[in-house]
């Protein structure tokens, strides 16, 4: 882990929800700190997850973490993807109007707020800002909450495909092309536009027409921060970093996420399994035989059963087979994790155990 | 365009349920990583064992049961058990079925839907994506057209924040376009998510800080949303005693009696803020058993063991 903090600019922990992404990014955020980088841990965090563990409040810039005393900074900053998005549209529509239009279109409230991309967007937005700011050695992301893990690499398709110029062309009229193109797809747009309408009515078409036509202006400046973002990760200076856990479906979630990494010409770096079991389980089948026959000394034999029980169902999970290249397993931590000393002991242990 | 002329009638889409085929729907959500598939399947088991037809939902971009289970899970419905089926709802496929209906012949459906444009709608803009989700879900119930021949739907649903956009949006949309289909489909599949003779909402949580915290917070905001309490499941609970011994530091049985002496204190501590929702909690917090177990086939039936203790769970 050490090595791998020293040589990276960025490092991205993805993994599916639960997982418990946001802990392990803001303990690879103390322990380069403590390896005398200044740097920062960005993430949504929409149940105050990392400032909860980090015991900051959630800030609209980028807070250094009280109660430091590293050799290098630790810096936390939280995305909120709204107030990005109005952002954008403050600085590059073309007037007040269009902004103020854009802003109360309920396609655009979803948009900026949902299921679309867009927290993954806005992540992407503010990770490439942090990352060639040169304010700091290492930014690291917690990505957005997601049901899988490959989501995050899905979403600026997704979003890219909202802000396509064929879609804002159809709804502001515009034609591309000559001559008999130009006169096909102005025919195959009047089509399209009757079957919506048809099909979900004039106000819902009249919504989408303004929406598509207020975001033509900051479109292409959308479009330009996914593809700096996407060159940004695509970097070898970049790391992705998949937290998984010790559960066949995880695990086979995790396999597809890697290989689906390395096809698109990422660089993952580490696979942690996180709180893989209790540390009491660690011990041989001797040890384990050990506690039992104390248990049972003491005529605890519901306990004792339950031990017995809990140390196979672990010792099986040990033996689970898994594809990963680079592996880490960690223990689960005695207390659930609160408050900077916890994450330190986690970011130890981190870097131990490489 | 050939398109079917439907009567006003027909295509108004009515909250009663009188003279239509209608199935119930048990959504189960939670935070990520609580075990929210694993109870979602173990309910659909519930329900069939009382001798329900089941078609167990899952969304997203990746099968979770399939690789789990074993099965081609995809667009059509394969047969888990003689009683259940799994399939997995995309917003493509959905929107299609629904657009099928409405287009005369299934090539036009294709033609637009194949379109560029629409497809990149469809991947994109977020109302019609949760709108096509929700809107074949309760099909049976606004369209005399649509049928579904099972009892039950158990979704295996997103997990918190998403849970929440995805039951927001059709309301938000029926209030931003206030006339037309859209805004009809809209307010209908509203009326239905609040109708509690159809509607069960589970929310699993875990016995520790951040999951029972969400779950918390999750139960109002769904009441709120629908009207309906959850009910609430907390998973993974060890059956211990009300009181662990106090055990000597050195011997060997220590870091286990303290780990579960631990484990104790959380469960207690969930359990405590959990009960304290009272009326916006359906019935008692439910507690589901740790299943010491690594196979899947065995830890569901396991789960539902737990469910079918539970009396009055399988309406």
């Amino acid at each position: 882990m050490r090595a791998l903090i020293e040589s990276h600019r960025v490092i991205v922990c993805a993994g599916s929800g639960g997982v418990g992404k946001t802990t392990i990014a803001a303990a690879l955020g103390v322990a380069a700190a403590k390896m005398g980088k200044r740097v920062l841990v960005l993430t949504i965090d929409p149940a105050r997850r990392l400032a909860t563990a980090l015991g900051i409040a959630n800030h609209a810039n980028d807070v250094r973490v009280p109660g430091q005393k590293y050799r290098g900074q630790l810096w936390a900053g939280t995305i909120d993807p709204a107030r990005i998005f109005a952002d954008y549209i403050e600085r590059h529509a073309r007037d007040r109007k269009t902004v103020e239009r854009l802003l109360a279109n309920s396609l655009y409230q979803q948009l900026s707020t949902t299921l679309s991309g867009s927290q993954e967007f806005t992540s992407l937005a503010k990770l490439h800002d942090a990352a060639t700011r040169g304010d700091y050695d290492l930014v690291i992301l917690d990505t957005p909450p997601a049901v899988h893990a490959v989501d995050f690499l899905r979403a600026p398709e997704r979003l890219n495909a909202v802000f396509d110029t064929a879609i804002v062309s159809l709804f502001m009229g515009r034609t591309t092309g000559l001559g008999l193109v130009a006169t096909a797809w102005k025919q195959g747009v009047k089509l399209y536009l009757a079957a919506l309408t048809r099909l979900t009515g004039s106000a819902f078409v009249a919504t989408l027409s303004d929406f598509f036509s207020a975001i033509d202006a900051i479109a292409p400046d959308i479009r330009q921060t996914n593809l700096l973002a996407r060159k940004l990760l695509l970097d070898p200076s970049a790391a992705f970093v998949l937290i998984s856990s010790f559960d066949l479906a995880k695990i086979q979630e995790g396999e597809a996420f890697q290989d689906e990494l390395v096809r698109a010409g990422y660089h993952l770096r580490k696979v942690i399994v996180n709180r893989a079991w209790p540390r009491w389980t660690q011990g041989d089948a001797a040890s384990q035989a050990a506690v039992r026959k104390s248990l049972l000394a003491r005529g605890e034999r519901k306990l004792a059963d339950l031990q017995e029980a809990l140390a196979d169902y672990y010792l099986a999970r040990r033996s689970l087979h898994t594809g990963f290249a680079e592996l880490l397993i960690l223990p689960e931590m005695d207390d659930q994790i609160v408050g900077l000393g916890a994450v330190e002991e986690l970011a130890a242990r981190l870097v131990a155990e490489a | 365009m050939p398109l079917k002329t439907n009567s006003p009638k027909a295509s108004d889409p009515r909250p009663t349920l009188e003279g239509r085929k209608v199935h119930r729907i048990v959504f189960v959500t939670g935070k990520g990583g609580v075990g929210k598939s694993a109870v979602a399947a173990a309910t659909a088991l519930q329900l069939a064992r009382a001798g329900k037809t089941v078609l167990l939902v899952e969304l997203g971009s990746r099968s979770f049961y399939g690789p789990l289970l074993g099965l081609p899970v995809g667009d059509d419905t394969v047969r888990w058990t003689s009683r259940i089926g799994i399939s997995r709802w995309d917003v493509e496929s959905s929107l299609r079925e629904y657009m099928s209906h409405y287009l005369v012949f299934k090539a036009a459906a294709d033609w637009l839907l194949n379109y560029t444009v629409m497809k990149a709608l469809i991947a994109a803009a977020p109302s019609l994506a949760e709108l096509a989700i929700l809107g074949k879900l309760t099909g049976p119930m606004r369209h005399d057209w649509y049928r579904r021949e099972v009892d039950v739907v158990v979704v295996d649903a997103y997990s918190t924040g998403q849970f929440m956009a995805l039951m927001r949006s059709p309301r938000g949309l029926s209030r931003s376009v206030t006339s037309g289909q859209m805004h009809r489909h809209a307010a209908s599949i509203t009326a239905v998510l609040s109708e509690p003779a159809i509607c069960e909402y589970r929310l699993v949580t875990l016995a520790e800080e951040m999951p029972t915290a969400e779950a918390c917070e999750m139960a109002a905001a769904l009441r709120a949303e629908t009207g309906i309490a959850p009910r609430l499941y907390i998973n993974r609970v060890v059956d211990l005693p009300a009181q662990l011994p106090a055990w000597p530091a050195g011997d060997p049985a220590a870091p286990f009696i303290q780990h579960m002496t631990r484990v104790a204190a959380r469960q207690r501590e969930s359990l405590r803020a959990l009960q304290a929702l009272g009326d916006q909690s359906d019935g008692p917090v439910r507690q589901l058993p740790f299943i010491a177990v690594t196979d899947a086939q065995r830890l569901l039936q396991a789960l539902a063991d737990a469910l079918d203790t539970d009396p009055g769970a399988a309406r």
